[in-house]
């Protein structure tokens, strides 16, 4: 694996090895839990719920497109999971990107989609996630479902990725939830809903072949399509979640892991929300910096010495990990107890 | 004493050079005070300028953009270029506002703050627009307390790959979309209602905000911060890195850098500074000759510059004006430029001594991250403009702002109009455009405004569309069909509004109906674009109907193949549109027609050049079958030529090849018989294998039918060639010869290969018999490290060394060759990185004793390959970056590390890259053209390579420059001095400037002319000097920076009575015919050719006709102006561009 990577020297591998040895004590911690190993797919489907059993030291990375990627600017997921975890500790990464594919096509920079995927592979070389939560397939509400087949390669290709370097790695996938048709002049976006339903259909099976536990943003955020407009829209322009939908989106997603949210106090869940939004920040400019034609790119030769920078977010983002701990801690405290 | 032996004396007695990466020239830095930049301005004539803000009150300002209030809102970013490890976004929106009329800002508001390097911003729809970074914003104050308070992101997934490439230069275009653009290494994905939409690299975007469609209105430009439309409609944008100054803007346009483009547009004025920024003045408070002109900001040269554009076929040429502003002062740096509320023209300053984080350290503490200044530039006499009450005007009120002689009024009552909606909008407007009279232009064009308007409410209305469509005005036709390439579903009849527009009078009109049609997608839209063939024909109109037959090949070839579009039966069309596929469905149609002799020569060209790329296996037996039929042998050479490419890059062998081949080789006419020689390797066909080596061994064989045979052997292979190969080799005393053998021996023994090459090197003396045997050598990859080991004992000339060196370092050929070529020449290795003392004195010692006269004399010598690769402005070679504002924006240091270090630092879009193919050869150069088929690279000599995709094993940047290390060892210390001051000088104020005259700076001139040269044109008379078919010694000769020819660099008295003149020539091009008008320095001796008519008595001012298409002016200095020692020749008027 490390040849491979010498190989395609794109990316910001110098960083990440570098920063896999000096990084963050949650690098450090134990690959644990009972796993089942993925099976290949066997064609027959049996609906079952199947849970997800989170252990302490757990490290969830979420990713997909920008559903997922635009969580960081809410920062709803991370908090309502941390508390629903109670004692046990899980910390967040979000490598999500807007636009992206299960191929890889948004985080490729100047190369092809293939590249993409390499520098995907670092980064999970760089964060040997544990749980990994995964949105993909929305585009194909307007592409259309031709190309189901190759997508569904393409996921399974996308999980092997995450297996080739965490041999015990759990999946949760999710539907990708629906889009509203705003009132115009904003499309009406019914038949690309009709296009979300079969995809979830897929993508549940598809859960199901891959021993992942499936979770149906598209069920949970409304569903099947309606005709008409939308009159009190979640989302910004159909597609888009706002706050309010995000909040919704969390608790699906964390109730969905067979999690159960307690009721903590407003203002400690506020303070928990903007730690994570300033981990994630912290985090963005590590994992994603601006100037990558300059740090890691094909002008490193002339910036490169920059990069040196990259790694020192490390420490601080470690930090900021603690600290959400604290703040989840001071949350659980306000929970009324019998 | 040469640069390597002062090198070292400069070095004595210095310390011992400092690690790290110790910032240099730290003492280079202008004073930061308001007032002494201010009193480093050159401001025209009759006009002044003042601060309007500056620091505290706003740092770093990125855009700014006014808003209906006359509030200056700016975008600043301090965090520029990188953010620092653990800091917070901190960069902010500032609004400045001058409450009390006195031309100063008096009242600064924080708008908006926490942002990360935000690089554009506009006002509008009652918020603010924000670009930052990965997202496009959408802020808004719902309080009123100044600040905003509500923050969307509207769209999200713009790259950030290089922080001076982000998302900027927000703009609203009268329709009221939003457009934004992004820059070379920006590549973005952002997910929208209409689905995902993708940009890599450079563009333009167009977003409607109430649909939320979001679509690339054209792709490429490198770093393109200015942007506008004019009162017209038609948009323009100015480029940061580019350097063709001002480009036109239309629906799927393309220019240089755009990943995966088959074809790019050029700029209107090549060799132009690069520009920040686009205003274009309306407004009455400047003078008449201003109006309708353009301003972009010279960042990198410290000025703002001036255009007027002129309309030629469906584009325009720039015709540069004197300077708006200029400043000998370093760190001014105008990024953006604004007509304020008051007429007056507002210039924001970025206000730097160093630009760019692609060339200077991230962290240099030089970079300046707190000063930032608007400054005002007024007409002094004239009165400023008055203020309008836009914001909460009434309806009507606002419609009659429409017909304003101010841009500033007018496109704020749009946003306001857009603002108040459609339900109270679209009534009253159509009443009020009811009431317009066509016969008058500001009628016409208020006309305009009002189906704008409809547009910014987003309601379109076919009646008014259609009365401006009959509006006899190609300027509101054009904007018109802008209209429709948003509203063509919801006009009735399109296709007739489109068939009439196809054959407008005004080509601009034309190139917008294709626009349309290229939109809609469909067979029949292609069929009535293709109906622009019928009338004269221009770039951009081949570019874009060329596009558009292939892009949507798929969409209307089968319907062609299934005899669903004819084409009108024109054949013109038919080839046009099938051969801009490069699809080999396209061709059995296309060899039809050729058969039946519907062709024109030309067209029979295009059409072979297209088979040679695109064919199969069954094309290319019918092809050579064919070819043996065929009996022109430019026809047939040209088929034969295309079975090659195919064979060659496609490995493509017809069926009964050996058959087809004999009959070639036994042609009578050399051409095929060449080209049948080549065939006889790449089809295999061994029974022809005497032939070819009987020729290799005849001495009468020409030289091309000896290097085919070479090239047919060498691939047929095997010990019979090896053998015959090295025999040839030691025989042989030709040198071409020599060096084809080599070449020959290359692919089947490779170490022989070497072998003999390292001897033919050690026999060489003469330096100019080395490039040819080391380009063969260097395009493959398995050589260079052969030729190291077989140097190993062997003793080269230095100088023969020197050049190889030279050769393998532009090539980017990393390995051992190098030290071998070092070793067996005893090349001495020259360590010339300097530390920062010795830098610190070079720099002193430029500016003390350098000569920037003395150095463009130096800058010129041939041996330096300076103008082979380098342009300043229009004129000098396109390989390395121009160099036309160098001085202006990098610092002394920067340039002595460029000469002598040019593989440290490389300007963005002069990466060298490599290619290696899968049959192991090597080419490296610029990239030129990277579509889905091939790649089009210059080499290092200038010559364009084109290589298959399919072909292509690997292709990569290479970190190393084109620029060869050590061009300036030849030169003395004071040389040195002086080449550098001269650049550091170019672009700067003063006599290094390029200025705004259009002077020829690109000639040829006549070396020396043999005796039957000189008959020949005495024979036939002067014109024969322009006449292409009868070849002369022209050689390039561009002119000094002052624009002047040194006609003391020419070669005198050529021996041709009476006149014994020294000669230059140069090129128009014209769009279409027309008149130009030439000014002369000096007319004393001096007689012109232009084209074919003779003009003895030349006058300091004289008109000229040109057809459309290029004319070469030739010039004689006859023996009457013998003393003289430069003259300069400008285009005074008219629409010719000079050709390179």
């Amino acid at each position: 694996m490390r040849d491979r990577q010498n190989v395609a020297m794109i990316g910001p591998w110098r960083w990440m090895r570098f920063g896999a040895l000096v990084g963050l004590s949650w690098l450090a911690a134990d690959v644990g839990g009972q796993q089942v190993t993925p099976k290949a797919s066997t064609g027959v489907v049996v609906e079952k719920t199947k849970r997800l059993e989170f252990e302490d030291g757990d490290r969830v990375v979420l990713i997909g497109n920008t559903v997922m990627e635009r969580e960081q600017r809410y920062g709803a997921i991370e908090p309502k999971l941390a508390v629903a975890l109670g004692e046990k500790k899980a910390t967040v990464r979000n490598l999500a990107w807007s636009g992206d594919t299960v191929f890889g096509h948004a985080r490729s920079y100047f190369g092809p989609p293939q590249e993409g995927l390499d520098r995907l592979s670092a980064h999970i070389e760089l964060l040997k996630p544990t749980v990994v939560v995964l949105c993909y397939g929305s585009e194909m509400a307007f592409e259309g479902l031709s190309g189901m087949p190759e997508f569904l390669t393409g996921y399974r290709r996308l999980l092997d990725l995450f297996r080739a370097k965490v041999a015990e790695v759990r999946f949760v996938i999710v539907a990708p939830p629906p889009l509203e048709s705003l009132p115009p002049p904003l499309p009406d976006l019914e038949k690309q809903n009709r296009n979300l339903s079969s995809l979830r259909d897929a993508v549940r099976k598809f859960a199901l072949a891959q021993d992942a536990v499936f979770v149906d943003w598209f069920e949970a955020m409304g569903g099947a399509p309606k005709p008409g407009r939308t009159t009190s829209p979640l989302t910004e322009n159909g597609v888009h979640y706002r706050e309010e939908g995000y909040d919704r989106l969390a608790t699906a997603l964390v109730t969905g892991l067979g999690l159960k949210i307690p009721e903590v106090g407003q203002a400690e869940m506020n303070a928990l929300k903007k730690e994570v939004m300033r981990k994630d920040e912290l985090f963005f400019n590590r994992w994603r910096p601006q100037n990558e034609t300059y740090l890691f790119g094909f002008r490193k030769h002339e910036q490169g010495q920059n990069a040196k920078e990259i790694p020192m977010f490390d420490p601080l983002i470690e930090a900021s990990d603690l600290r959400i701990q604290d703040l989840k801690r001071a949350a659980l405290a306000t929970v009324p107890r019998l | 004493m040469n640069i390597n032996g002062w090198l070292g004396l400069v070095l004595l007695g210095t310390v011992a050079p400092s690690s790290g990466a110790q910032p240099r020239g730290l003492t280079d830095i202008p004073s930061a005070e308001v007032e002494v930049e201010k009193a480093a301005f050159v401001v025209p004539e009759g006009f002044e300028i003042e601060l309007f803000a500056g620091e505290p009150m706003i740092q770093k300002p990125v855009q700014m953009n006014w808003d209906a209030q006359g509030r200056l809102w700016v975008v600043s970013s301090t965090t520029y270029p990188h953010i620092e490890v653990g800091a917070a976004a901190a960069d902010q929106v500032v609004v400045l506002e001058d409450t009390d009329g006195d031309g100063k800002a008096d009242k600064s508001t924080v708008f908006a703050e926490g942002l990360h390097i935000p690089t554009g911003l506009i006002p509008g729809d009652g918020g603010l627009y924000v670009a930052n970074s990965t997202e496009l914003l959408f802020l808004k104050d719902t309080n009123g307390d100044g600040k905003a308070d509500e923050r969307n992101v509207l769209l999200s997934g713009f790259g950030t790959e290089d922080t001076h490439h982000l998302l900027h230069t927000l703009r609203f275009g009268p329709e009221g979309l939003l457009y934004f653009l992004q820059s070379i290494y920006i590549h973005s994905h952002v997910e929208t209602p209409y689905g995902v939409r993708r940009l890599m690299g450079g563009g333009v975007w167009e977003f409607r905000p109430e649909t939320r469609r979001l679509e690339v209105l054209s792709k490429g430009l490198i770093n393109p911060w200015g942007f506008e439309f004019d009162r017209w409609g038609q948009s323009f944008a100015t480029d940061g890195a580019g350097s063709e100054g001002v480009n036109f803007i239309f629906p799927f346009s393309v220019f240089a850098t755009s990943p995966g483009a088959s074809r790019v547009l050029k700029g209107m004025s090549p060799g132009q500074p690069k520009h920040s920024g686009l205003e274009i003045i309306e407004d009455p408070h400047f003078p008449e000759s201003w109006q309708e002109t353009l301003v972009c900001c010279d960042f990198r040269g410290n000025r703002v510059n001036h255009f007027r554009l002129e309309r030629s076929g469906s584009s325009y040429i720039a015709k540069q004006l004197p300077d708006v502003l200029a400043s000998t002062h370093r760190a001014f740096r105008p990024i953006d430029v604004k007509t304020g509320p008051d007429g007056a023209l507002y210039i924001a300053d970025w206000y730097n001594p160093i630009i760019q984080h692609g060339e200077v350290d991230f962290r240099d503490p030089r970079r300046d991250h707190v000063n930032g200044r608007i400054w005002r530039l007024k007409a002094k006499d004239r009165p400023l403009s008055p203020k309008v009450e836009i914001a909460g005007a009434a309806t009507p009120d606002l419609f009659g702002m429409l017909q304003s002689d101010r841009r500033w009024v007018r496109q704020f009552a749009r946003l306001e109009l857009r603002q108040q909606g459609a339900d109270k909008v679209a009534e009253g407007l159509r009443d009020w455009a009811g009431k317009l009279d066509m016969a008058k232009e500001a009628d016409r064009h208020a006309l305009l405004e009002a189906a704008w308007v409809g547009e910014g409410v987003n309601s379109f209305s076919p009646e008014l569309w259609r009365s401006l469509w009959k509006v006899n005005d190609a300027r509101v036709k054009a904007a018109a069909l802008r209209i429709l390439s948003h509203r063509w579903k919801e006009l009735e009849g399109v296709e007739a509004v489109l068939l009439e527009g196809i054959q407008d009078e005004d080509p601009q009109v034309r190139l917008w109906t294709m626009s349309v049609c290229a939109l809609i997608r469909k067979p029949a839209a292609v069929e009535i674009a293709l109906k622009a063939l019928d009338r004269t024909m221009d770039e951009p109109m081949d570019f874009l109907l060329e596009q558009l037959c292939r892009d949507q090949a798929d969409r209307w070839l089968p319907a062609f193949l299934e005899g669903k579009m004819t084409f009108g039966g024109s054949s013109k069309q038919m080839v046009y549109a099938l051969r801009s596929t490069g699809r080999v469905d396209a061709l059995p149609p296309l060899f039809a027609a050729m058969k039946e002799g519907k062709l024109s020569p030309e067209e029979v060209r295009v059409v072979l050049t297209a088979a040679g790329t695109s064919m199969n296996d069954k094309v290319a037996a019918e092809l050579a079958q064919m070819a043996v039929q065929e009996n022109d042998s430019d026809r047939k050479t040209a088929m034969l030529d295309a079975l090659i490419v195919a064979a060659g890059s496609r490995k493509l062998i017809p069926k009964n090849a050996g058959d087809t081949v004999t009959a070639w080789l036994n042609a009578e006419v050399p051409a095929v018989a060449t080209r049948g020689a080549q065939l006889v390797g790449l089809w295999k066909i061994e029974n022809s294998r005497p032939t070819l080596e009987g020729w290799l061994q005849s001495e009468t064989a020409g030289m091309e039918l000896w290097g085919a045979s070479m090239k047919g052997l060498a691939i047929l292979g095997g010990e019979p060639s090896k053998v015959l190969f090295d025999r040839l080799f030691l025989e042989q005393k030709d040198a071409a010869k020599r060096v084809l053998v080599v070449e020959g021996l290359i692919q089947m023994a490779p170490q022989l290969a070497a072998k003999r090459a390292a001897e033919y090197l050690a026999e060489l003396e003469s330096t100019d018999q080395v490039a040819p045997i080391m380009r063969v050598l260097l395009q493959s990859k398995k050589l260079p490290s052969l030729l190291a080991e077989a140097l190993a004992d062997k003793t080269l000339s230095s100088t023969v060394a020197a050049e190889a060196i030279r050769m393998v370092s532009t090539r980017g050929v990393d390995g051992p060759l190098m030290d071998a070529l070092k070793k067996a020449g005893n090349v001495k290795q020259m360590d010339r990185a300097l530390n920062s003392e010795e830098m610190a004195g070079l720099v002193a010692k430029v500016a003390a004793e350098g000569n920037a006269d003395r150095g463009e004399a130096v800058y010129r010598r041939q041996q330096l390959l300076c103008i082979t690769c380098h342009a300043i402005g229009d004129a000098g070679g396109v390989l390395g970056p121009n160099l036309v504002s160098i001085g202006g924006s990098a610092p002394v240091d920067y340039l002595i590390e460029s000469l002598l270090e040019p593989s440290k630092k490389i300007k963005e879009g002069y990466h060298m890259v490599m290619i290696s193919t899968k049959s192991g050869q090597v080419f490296s150069g610029g990239l030129v053209k990277d579509s889905p088929t091939e790649v089009v690279i210059r080499d290092p000599a200038n010559q364009l390579q084109t290589v298959p995709k399919a072909e292509i094993a690997s292709q990569q940047m290479s970190p190393v420059s084109m620029m060869p290390a050590g061009l300036t060892a030849s030169l003395r210390e004071d040389e040195f001095l002086d080449l550098v001051r001269f650049l550091s000088e170019l672009g700067k104020e003063g006599d290094f400037k390029i200025g705004p005259k259009r002077l020829v700076r690109s000639w040829q001139s006549m070396g020396s002319m043999d005796q039957a040269a000189v008959d020949h044109v005495r024979h036939v008379g002067l014109q024969a000097l322009n006449e292409e078919a009868y070849v002369l010694p022209w050689e390039p000769k561009t002119s000094l920076v002052s624009g002047e020819l040194p006609l003391d660099e020419l070669v005198t008295a050529q021996k041709m009575y009476p006149w014994f003149p020294r000669i230059a020539r140069f090129r128009l091009n014209m769009a279409e015919e027309g008149e130009v008008k030439l000014g002369l320095s000096e007319v004393k001796g001096i007689v012109l050719v232009v084209g074919s008519e003779i003009i003895k008595e030349v006058s300091a001012e004289m008109v000229v006709k040109l057809p459309a298409g290029i004319t070469a002016i030739c010039l004689l200095a006859t023996k009457e102006s013998a003393e003289l020692k430069r003259i300069s020749l400008e285009i005074l008027e008219g629409a010719a561009q000079v050709q390179p």
